[in-house]
């Protein structure tokens, strides 16, 4: 699979801000017990994909699937195996100390639980303030003023600012996860689950924010979520992950309507209808996602595909270019 | 009409903190008919979970039923002797949860788990229970029944252990099955997979159904009717699609326009301003009047004097709202 280039992969009109390519995270398994056989475990195994300024990549699949790893990749929160990660021009995976710290101001990331990302003894704003500091963005009152002026846009009164994050909600909590990243005056922030925790009429509201400080500010999102739906809302492009490869890739509307690989067609199908009396046609598919140890041969997919055929199972398709600007790896676009 | 399989009326069930009086459930109450599936809908702290522990018995303090009554099949359960209720829970209302895996005994095996619900129902020996409980995982779709029984639940993923869940719930032949979140912790395609296998052995087994869930999609899916709790009361009462197609509340009409699918892509979603609220200091009336838009538009008083009783604008719609009554 490894042979899609880059560029093509995920072809957009302007320069890349992100370019990830080849991207691979091993993991090695202890051996023994039951597990016995267990090779290294493929957490991300040869990923390429692109992301223009001011865009947002939604990034879905099931869980298992490697796309949070992906997202950690990416700020060289974990060290990949593999491959190579370009932002602005510059190469992330070989930044020495100075730089990487640079380039964490321009890259930020939002996770599904921002309490855990929060000293529990400082106020939120002061927890927002040392990011400031930290990144020698600003002195101590200046870092202060700033930190109430970013958590002011976000939605948070002054005097939130000065509450502990356990008398937050989890709502105000993932705001104050959004100031955070912002406070650094970010291009890219990677958005890992980042409303799965929240109440259906909370997850709106910070999907508006996301949405509004994009248009403010020209933010680029990669945008890492289980709900399709949310996903097709929020993206401009889609890739759909399965077992550590991106499967399919294509402008959000046309994955969504008219998918090319038949995992991407499962996992729509299985989403839960949009109105009772729709009549579906649902792909159930068999089992679960297979552990990514296990020895892989063909497709990743084939053991689970309604459509497999003999050669799905002796060979690998090559993620290739099936339509302008749509890319899948499935024999059956040949 | 034929008596309902289970009549909850008036319900109250309350938790006596240090802070307060926490009222997580305040005055519900509904009828299943035997074979319904009927969904309970709303954000967390809404009162759903606690209503269905209420049901089964399982308030513990400081948490009591303070007042209200639970009627299944003719005999009533709040403040019932524990006979009474271990003779109902269990074999006649058997529940499943989100974490199936915390609900199992890890150090037993499947199949001994399910042959104790056995045993409590049945009088069946040794022999007949592990037959018994091979069929039952084969019933719920798991394959190799002969080797899973055997298997430990740390050996299961999450969509097997909530099948063994569902086989050990189904051992006694329940008339109701609460299933509490039973899908949230699962992957769509997974989610997919069980609700199907609940729709397929709630039609089969003409069992009735209680179904909790915050995601208004999977409501849809199987059940019936649904009911949308706010603030530990029931707001809304209909058919699952007349929820869809004419809903009466501004609580519904807002969890329903908040959806992303109701919205062009990338545009702002509809909101319902604020947030819930905290269950120690109720607002007086309504409890959504806060939140609610249609309030300010239509200027109405006595939203936030009075908490609105339910009403019927149309047969079979209940409604828990000013302007509608």
């Amino acid at each position: 699979m490894g042979s899609a280039t880059a560029s093509g992969a995920t072809a957009t009109a302007g320069p890349a801000l992100l370019e990830v390519t080849d991207l691979v995270k091993h993991y090695r398994v202890r051996s023994g017990g039951s597990m016995a056989r267990s090779g290294p475990l493929r957490a991300v195994d040869g990923v390429s994909f692109r992301v223009a300024a001011g865009e947002t990549l939604g990034l879905v699949g099931e869980s298992g699937g490697g796309k949070t790893t992906v997202g950690l990749s990416v700020l060289r929160l974990i060290q990949p195996s593999g491959g190579s990660v370009t932002f602005e021009g510059r190469d992330v995976l070989a930044a020495g100390r100075t730089e990487m710290k640079a380039l964490r101001q321009r890259m930020q990331i939002v996770f599904q639980d921002p309490i855990g990302a929060l000293d529990p003894r400082k106020s939120v704003g002061d927890s927002v303030a040392e990011g400031l500091r930290i990144q020698g963005l600003a002195f101590r009152s200046q870092s202060r003023q700033r930190a109430v002026e970013v958590l002011d846009r976000v939605g948070l009164t002054a005097a939130q600012a000065r509450s502990l994050p356990h008398e937050l909600s989890g709502g105000q909590l993932q705001r104050v996860g959004i100031a955070r990243a912002l406070a650094l005056d970010p291009r890219l922030v990677v958005c890992d689950e980042p409303v799965s925790a929240l109440d259906v009429s909370i997850q709106a509201q910070i999907i508006n924010l996301l949405l509004d400080l994009q248009a403010e500010r020209g933010l680029a999102y990669l945008f890492i979520a289980h709900d399709l739906a949310l996903v097709r809302h929020i993206s401009d492009r889609v890739a759909v992950m399965y077992l550590g490869r991106i499967v399919e890739s294509a402008p959000a509307g046309e994955l969504f309507d008219n998918p090319a690989h038949p995992y991407t067609r499962a996992l729509l199908s299985a989403v839960p209808t949009d109105h009772p009396a729709a009549a579906r046609q649902r792909i159930v598919l068999r089992g679960e996602i297979p552990s990514a140890t296990a020895p892989q041969r063909g497709c990743p997919f084939a053991p689970r595909c309604p459509d497999a055929m003999a050669k799905c199972s002796e060979e690998t398709p090559e993620f290739k270019e099936v339509a302008p600007g749509r890319w899948a790896a499935c024999f059956l676009n040949d | 009409m034929t008596e309902p399989l289970l009549s909850v009326e008036g319900l109250h069930t309350h938790f006596f903190v240090d802070a307060g009086v926490v009222k997580a459930v305040d005055g519900v109450g509904f009828n299943i008919r035997r074979g319904e599936v009927v969904g309970l809908v709303g954000e967390s702290g809404c009162g759903k979970s606690v209503t269905s522990l209420s049901i089964a018995g399982l308030i513990e303090p400081p948490g009591r039923i303070v007042e209200g009554s639970v009627r299944f099949d003719g005999t009533e359960l709040v403040g019932a002797s524990e006979r009474v209720l271990n003779s109902v829970r269990g074999p006649r209302i058997a529940m499943i949860f989100q974490q199936p895996r915390a609900s199992l005994d890890p150090v037993m095996s499947v199949g001994r788990q399910i042959g104790q619900a056995l045993k409590a129902g049945t009088g069946m020996d040794r022999p007949a229970r592990r037959r018994r409980a091979v069929e039952l995982l084969d019933r719920v779709g798991i394959s190799d029944p002969e080797r899973r029984v055997r298997e430990y639940p740390h050996q299961l993923s999450g969509g097997m252990a909530q099948r063994v869940m569902i086989a050990i719930a189904l051992a006694g032949e329940p008339d109701l099955l609460i299933a509490d979140e039973p899908t949230t912790a699962l992957d769509v395609t997974v989610q997919a997979q069980i609700l199907e296998l609940l729709r397929e052995l709630q039609s089969a087994n003409g069992m009735a159904v209680i179904l909790i869930s915050h995601d208004l999609g999977v409501i849809a899916e199987i059940a019936d009717r649904a009911a949308v709790m706010y603030a530990g009361r029931i707001v809304e009462e209909c058919a699952v699609s007349e929820l869809y197609d004419a809903p009466l509340h501004p609580y519904t009409l807002g969890l329903m326009e908040s959806r992303p699918a109701a919205s062009q892509s990338k545009s702002r979603l509809r909101v319902i301003p604020g947030s819930v609220p905290v269950p120690l200091d109720l607002p007086v009336g309504c409890s959504f009047a806060p939140r609610c838009a249609p309030r300010v538009e239509s200027g109405l008083t006595a939203c936030t004097e009075q908490a609105p009783d339910p009403v019927s604008p149309r047969d079979g719609h209940h409604v828990r709202c000013w302007l509608h009554g």
